[in-house]
C-alpha cells in the first residue's frame, strides 16, 4: 500500500495527468510488490469499468449541451435570465447565477457551463464596470449548480458506481442547487451594493412576452427529463437519448441555427469529452481493484467505527477526507476509489443513499472552484485573461458559501430528500 | 524521443498525421452519430413499437467503448487530460521540461505495458461470443490495446500530434 502511495504522490507532484497518475500507480504496485499475476487483470477491469449502460447517459447528455448551445442559444437563455433580473442592482451578476441555474437543465458538466457562460458574460461584466475577476469567480461559483441540476455526469457516475437510483439522486439535487443559487444571489446583491454594481433598464412586458416563448424551448428540456425518469418511465439512459434528439430537432428546426460545422462541434466534443471521462473510469478502475485486494474500503469503515461513533464527527471527517482528496484528483477519480468505503459507512451509520449521493457530488463537485486543480477556475480565468490567482482570491468568499451550504445539506436530510420522496414512487 | 525536441516538423509526416487524425476525427463522429440513431431505436421500440431490441444495448456499450479508446488520443493532443500543474510551473523552465519529458516516458511505458497484457486478454477471450452480437469478444476487447497503444504514441509524439491537429476543431474546447 505505501508503493501505491508513493507513487502516487510522486506522479502527481511531476504533474502528470491524473488520468495516468491512476493507472501508473496501480501498475507500480503490481510490479513492485511481485504480484505480477494481477497483471492481465488490469484490461479486464479497465473495459469492465466503462462497459456499462448506464455510463451511455454520458456521452448522450454532453451531445444534447453541446447541442443546445449551438449558434447563440446559450445567449438567448442569458437575455430571458437577464430580462427579470437585470432590473436590480448589480443585474449581469444576477443574470450570471441565474442563466447558469438555467443552463444546468441542459447541460451536465460544470466546465461546459463556466465556459459557456464565461465567454457571453465575462466581457458583458468587464464593459459595465464589473471587476473581472470578480465576474470570473462568480461564473466559475455559479457553474457549480449544473452537477446538482438535472442532468449530471457526476450524479451518473455516482449512481453507477454504488447502486443508487439516478432519478432519485437527480430530483435530490434540485432543492441545493436552488438554495446554492439563492445564496449566490444574495451574495452578488451584497457586493453589488458596496462596489456601485449597475442595474439595467427593466424591458417592456412584450419583449419579457417575445423572450420567454424563444427561451421556452430550451426551458422545457430539463422538465422533459425529470418528467421522464420520475417513477422510472425511462432509464437515465433513454432519457439522454430523448434529450439528445430533442437537443437536435430544436436547434436544426425551430430555432433553424444548426449548421454541418455545429452538428461536427458537437459529435466531436462528444467524443472528445466521454473519451477523457470514460478513461478516467477506466484507469481508475485499476486503482480501485488493489483498494479491493488490500481490503482498504473495510479497514477504512472499521477504522472510522473503531475511533468514534458519533454520526456529526463521522459525517464530518467524510466530507473533510472528500475535500482534501479533491485537491488532488478529479471528481470522477475521487467517486471511483472512495464510493465503496462511502457507502459502507453511510450504511453503518444508517445515512439514506440518496441524501449520501447528492452531499457527496456536492462536496467533490467543489473541488471544481478550489486550487490546485479547480477545472472551473482554469477555464474562467482562460476567458478572463487574468491569473488565476486573483479569481482565485474574489472567489474564497463563494466557496466559503457553498462550503456552509455542503453542511447545512449534510445536516438535514430533509433538504435532500423531500422532493424524491415527494415525486419519484 | 528525438522527433518531440525538434520545433519544426517534416511537412510530408506532419501531413501524414493530420490525415490520420481527420480520419479518427471522422471515425469519433460517425460513432458518436450512430450511437444516438442506435439509442432513438431503442427508445422508440420500446415505448411506441412495444417491442424491445435485444442487440441495441451490446451495440451501444461496445460502439462506446471503441468511441472513448480511439478518441483518447485526441483528447489527449486537445489537453482535455489535467493534471496538477501548480508545482512543476513554479519551477526552472527548463527543469520543467525535464520533468514532463519523464512523466511522458512513464506514461508511454504503462500504455505500452497496458496494450501488451489487452493485447493478451483479447487473445484469450476470442474464443468466447458476445451475449447478443454474434461475433467474438476479442473484437469488442481489441478497443483496449488499440487505444492504448495509439494513445502511447500521441504522448510520445506530443508535439508533431498537437501541431497536426486541425484548426477547427482545436477552437471549440469544452
Amino acid at each position: 500500500m505505501v508503493w501505491l502511495f508513493s507513487v502516487f504522490a510522486f506522479t502527481i507532484l511531476m504533474g502528470i495527468p491524473v488520468i495516468f497518475v491512476l493507472g501508473i500507480s496501480a501498475l507500480a504496485y503490481f510490479v513492485l510488490t511481485g504480484q505480477t499475476q494481477y497483471l492481465l487483470v488490469i484490461p479486464q477491469r479497465m473495459f469492465a469499468g466503462v462497459d456499462q449502460f448506464i455510463l451511455l447517459a454520458i456521452p448522450l447528455f454532453v451531445l444534447a449541451g453541446a447541442l443546445m448551445d449551438t449558434g447563440g442559444l446559450t445567449r438567448r437563455l442569458l437575455e430571458f435570465a437577464n430580462a427579470f433580473v437585470g432590473r436590480f442592482r448589480g443585474g449581469t451578476s444576477l443574470t450570471a447565477i441565474w442563466g447558469s441555474f438555467l443552463f444546468s437543465g441542459i447541460s451536465g458538466s460544470a466546465a461546459a457551463d463556466a465556459a459557456a457562460m464565461g465567454s457571453v458574460l465575462i466581457p458583458d461584466m468587464k464593459k459595465q464596470g464589473y471587476d473581472v475577476n470578480y465576474a470570473a469567480a462568480l461564473i466559475a461559483v455559479a457553474s457549480l449548480m449544473d452537477p446538482l441540476i438535472p442532468p449530471s455526469i457526476t450524479m451518473i457516475i455516482y449512481g453507477a458506481l454504488s447502486g443508487t437510483s439516478i432519478a432519485k439522486l437527480f430530483i435530490g439535487g434540485i432543492v441545493p442547487g436552488a438554495l446554492l443559487a439563492l445564496s449566490l444571489t444574495a451574495y452578488a446583491v451584497y457586493v453589488a451594493h458596496k462596489r456601485g454594481y449597475p442595474r439595467l433598464a427593466p424591458p417592456s412586458l412584450a419583449q419579457i412576452g417575445r423572450l420567454t416563448l424563444t427561451a421556452l424551448p430550451v426551458l422545457f428540456l430539463p422538465v422533459l427529463i425529470v418528467v421522464g425518469i420520475r417513477g422510472g418511465a425511462f432509464t437515465a439512459t433513454e432519457a439522454a437519448a430523448i434529450a439528445a434528439i430533442y437537443a437536435l430537432v430544436v436547434a436544426a428546426f425551430w430555432y433553424r441555427v444548426l449548421t454541418w460545422a455545429h452538428l461536427r462541434h458537437a459529435l466531436i466534443a462528444t467524443a472528445v469529452i466521454s473519451s477523457a471521462i470514460y478513461l478516467l473510469i477506466a484507469m481508475a478502475n485499476i486503482a480501485a481493484f488493489v483498494f479491493a485486494l488490500e481490503r482498504l474500503p473495510q479497514n477504512i469503515v472499521s477504522g472510522i467505527q473503531q475511533l468514534t461513533d458519533n454520526r456529526v464527527l463521522i459525517i464530518l471527517m467524510v466530507n473533510l477526507a472528500l475535500l482534501v482528496l479533491g485537491m488532488f484528483l478529479d471528481v470522477a477519480g475521487v467517486l471511483i476509489l472512495t464510493v465503496p468505503a462511502l457507502v459502507g459507512i453511510g450504511a453503518a451509520i444508517g445515512m439514506d443513499p440518496v441524501h449520501l449521493g447528492v452531499m457527496v457530488t456536492f462536496n467533490t463537485i467543489i473541488g471544481f472552484v478550489h486550487p490546485p486543480l479547480g477545472l472551473c477556475l482554469f477555464i474562467v480565468s482562460g476567458v478572463a485573461k487574468s491569473p488565476i490567482e486573483k479569481v482565485t482570491m474574489q472567489a474564497l468568499p463563494m466557496i466559503g458559501i457553498a462550503l456552509a451550504l455542503l453542511m447545512l445539506i449534510a445536516f438535514v436530510p430533509e433538504l435532500v430528500l423531500f422532493l424524491p420522496n415527494l415525486l419519484v414512487k | 524521443m528525438g522527433p518531440t525536441t525538434m520545433s519544426r516538423h517534416n511537412p510530408r509526416l506532419l501531413r501524414a498525421v493530420s490525415l490520420y487524425l481527420r480520419a479518427l476525427h471522422y471515425l469519433a463522429m460517425a460513432g458518436v452519430a450512430t450511437l444516438v440513431v442506435v439509442a432513438a431505436m431503442q427508445v422508440f421500440f420500446r415505448y411506441v413499437v412495444g417491442e424491445s431490441l435485444f442487440w441495441s444495448e451490446e451495440l451501444m456499450r461496445s460502439l462506446m467503448v471503441w468511441i472513448a479508446f480511439l478518441s483518447a488520443g485526441i483528447a489527449y493532443s486537445r489537453g482535455e487530460m489535467l493534471g496538477m500543474r501548480i508545482v512543476v510551473d513554479g519551477l526552472r523552465p527548463s527543469l520543467t521540461a525535464k520533468i514532463d519529458i519523464a512523466g511522458r516516458v512513464l506514461i508511454v511505458i504503462f500504455l505500452l505495458v497496458v496494450a501488451w497484457y489487452g493485447w493478451l486478454f483479447t487473445m484469450r477471450t476470442s474464443e468466447q461470443e458476445a451475449v447478443s452480437l454474434e461475433i467474438s469478444l476479442g473484437w469488442l476487447h481489441a478497443a483496449i490495446p488499440v487505444g492504448c497503444l495509439l494513445l502511447a504514441v500521441h504522448v510520445a509524439f506530443a508535439d508533431l500530434f498537437r501541431s497536426a491537429l486541425p484548426k477547427e476543431e482545436t477552437s471549440h474546447s469544452h
